[in-house]
C-alpha cells in the first residue's frame, strides 16, 4: 500500500466529528422535552420517529459514527507505531486531553453500547418499550447509570474541548482574530454539552 | 570576579551500543561542574573523566555549538533540548540546573530516528522528506537583478521565521504521535510564501507529506507538544498553512 498523507484520514475524523457534534446539539435540545412532562416528551418522540427527514439524517449519523471510530482506531495505531520505543521519562508539553483522544473515544463507545442497548433497542427495534418518557425516567433512577452517564459526558467534554479547536486547524485556518474565538467556542461547546446533558440526567435522576 | 559555586550532578544517561543493542540507562556521578558551561561542555567533562577510568565515553553529536546547525539535541529531563524555552542543549547553560539534582539525559525517540549509539540517531529520513520537495527551480547562468521578483516585506518576512528551522527533530521528538508536521510544514510554509516557492507549490506539499508518511513518522493531531520545544520557536500556525497548501492542491487536482 502506498503512503497517502496523514491529512486524508485526519479530514474524515474531522468532518464526521463536527456532524456529530451538531447531532449532540439537537439530541440535547430533544432531551429538555423531558422537563415538560410525559406527554409532550413522547408526542415529540413520535413526532421525530415520522419525520422522513430525521430517518435520512439517521443513516448518514451511523455511518459518521462507523467512519469516525474507524479512522479513530486507524489514526491511534498508526501514531503508536511511529515511536516504537518509548520514553523512559517523559514530561508532555501539551495537556493529557489532546493525548488521549483514543481514550476518552473508548469511555464514549462504551457509553454509546450501552446507551443504544437501554433506549433504542427496546424502544425502536424489539419495541418492548412503547412509553419513552417512563423508561428514560426509570433509567436514569438507577445511580450507577446516571453515574456512568455523567463521567461519560466528563470524558465526552475533554473529547470535544480539543476537538472543535483541533478540526479547524486541520481544515487549514489558524487566524490571529479567529482562532482565539474558535478557542472560546470551543470551551463554550464542550462545557455546555456535558453540564446539559448531565444536568437532564440529575434531574431525572431526582426529581422526576 | 566573585568566585562561583559548583555543583555537583548525578547524571542518568542512557547507553546503547549500537542499533541492535536493548540499551539501558547508567548512572554518573559529577563534581565541580561549573554553572558557565554548556550542558554539552559538561558532558565533555564526564568523557574525559570516563577515558581516565578506562570506560567508554558517551557517544553525542554536536557541531557549531551556537544553536545554528541542528546538529545537536535530546531529551534532558523529559524534555527535547531540555527546560529551557527556545534553546538547543549546546545552548543550554548548567546554571538552570539545580545543585545535587538528578538529570536523566536519553536520545530522541521515534521510530523513524534508529538510535546509533547512546545519545546519537539516525536522522536521515528528516533528509529523505526534504529532498521531495525542499528546493526551487531557478535557471542557471547570471544572477538576476536584484529587485526583478518583487517579494512583500510582510512575506517575505514570515517566510524567514519558517526559513530558521535547523531541521534539529526535537519537534518530532516532542510529538506523542512522534510527526514531523512542524519541520515539514516549515519547509512547506516557507516557499509557499515566496514566489520563488510557486513553480513546484501543488507538487511539493503532495510530495513532502507523502515522504513524511512514508518514512513512518505519526500524523499531526494538533497537540501542539512541538511548537514548545522547537528551539527556533516556528509556530503551528505553519502546520495549518501548510494543511491549507494541501487542500488548496488536492482542490486543484494535484
Ligand atoms: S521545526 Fe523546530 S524543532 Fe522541528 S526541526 Fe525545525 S527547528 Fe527543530
Ligand atoms: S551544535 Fe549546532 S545547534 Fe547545537
Amino acid at each position: 500500500m502506498s503512503a497517502k498523507p496523514y491529512l486524508l484520514r485526519k479530514i474524515i475524523s474531522a468532518l464526521t466529528g463536527l456532524f456529530l457534534i451538531l447531532f449532540l446539539i439537537v439530541h440535547l435540545y430533544d432531551n429538555i422535552f423531558l422537563f415538560f412532562g410525559e406527554e409532550a416528551f413522547n408526542t415529540k418522540a413520535k413526532e421525530l420517529l415520522s419525520n422522513p427527514f430525521i430517518r435520512v439524517v439517521e443513516v448518514l449519523l451511523f455511518l459518521s459514527l462507523i467512519f469516525h471510530i474507524g479512522y479513530g482506531i486507524y489514526i491511534t495505531v498508526k501514531n503508536k507505531k511511529a515511536r516504537n520505543v518509548p520514553y523512559k521519562k517523559i514530561d508532555w508539553q501539551t495537556p493529557f486531553y489532546k493525548r488521549m483522544m483514543w481514550l476518552s473515544g473508548t469511555v464514549i463507545f462504551l457509553f454509546l453500547v450501552i446507551h443504544l442497548q437501554s433506549f433504542l433497542v427496546p424502544y425502536r427495534i424489539t419495541g418492548e418499550a412503547d412509553n419513552l418518557y417512563q423508561l428514560v425516567v426509570l433509567t436514569f433512577k438507577n445511580p450507577f447509570y446516571t453515574g456512568f452517564y455523567i463521567i461519560a459526558f466528563i470524558f465526552l467534554g475533554f473529547h470535544l474541548l480539543h476537538a472543535w479547536e483541533s478540526a479547524f486547524q486541520t481544515f487549514g485556518f489558524n487566524h490571529p482574530v479567529f482562532t482565539p474565538i474558535i478557542k472560546i467556542i470551543g470551551w463554550v461547546l464542550a462545557i455546555g454539552i456535558t453540564v446539559g446533558y448531565s444536568v437532564v440526567a440529575i434531574v431525572a435522576y431526582l426529581i422526576l | 570576579m566573585s568566585e562561583k559555586k559548583t555543583m555537583r550532578l548525578t547524571l542518568k544517561v542512557w547507553r546503547q551500543n549500537g542499533p541492535q543493542d536493548q540499551g539501558r540507562f547508567e548512572t554518573y556521578e559529577l563534581d565541580n561542574v561549573n554553572p558557565d558551561w554548556s550542558f554539552l561542555e559538561m558532558l565533555d567533562i564526564l568523557n574525559m573523566k570516563l577515558v581516565r577510568e578506562g570506560k567508554e565515553p558517551i557517544a553525542f553529536e554536536s557541531d557549531c555549538r551556537e544553536g545554528i546547525c541542528g546538529t545537536c539535541g535530546f531529551v534532558i529531563n523529559g524534555r527535547a533540548h531540555g527546560h529551557l524555552h527556545k534553546t538547543t542543549v549546546c545552548q543550554l547553560h548548567m546554571r538552570h540546573f539545580k545543585d545535587g539534582e538528578t538529570i536523566v539525559i536519553e536520545p530522541f525517540r521515534a521510530t523513524a530516528f534508529p538510535v546509533l549509539k547512546d545519545l546519537i540517531i539516525d536522522r536521515s529520513a528528516m533528509d529523505f522528506i526534504l529532498k521531495r520537495g525542499g528546493y526551487i527551480s531557478v535557471n542557471v547562468g547570471s544572477a538576476p537583478d536584484a529587485n526583478t521578483i518583487p517579494v512583500p516585506k510582510h512575506n517575505s518576512d514570515r517566510a524567514f521565521d519558517f526559513a530558521t528551522c535547523i531541521g534539529c527533530g526535537a519537534c518530532i521528538a516532542a510529538c506523542p504521535n512522534a510527526s514531523a508536521a512542524l519541520f515539514v510544514s516549515a519547509k512547506i510554509t516557507h516557499l509557499a510564501l515566496l514566489p520563488q516557492g510557486h513553480p513546484e507549490r501543488e507538487k511539493r506539499v503532495d510530495e513532502m507529506l507523502t515522504a513524511m508518511e512514508e518514512q513512518g513518522f505519526g500524523g499531526c493531531s494538533n497537540t501542539y507538544a512541538c511548537e514548545v520545544e522547537c528551539p527556533k520557536g516556528i509556530s503551528i500556525t505553519g502546520i495549518a498553512r501548510a494543511n491549507l497548501e494541501y487542500w488548496r492542491a488536492k482542490l486543484k487536482g494535484n
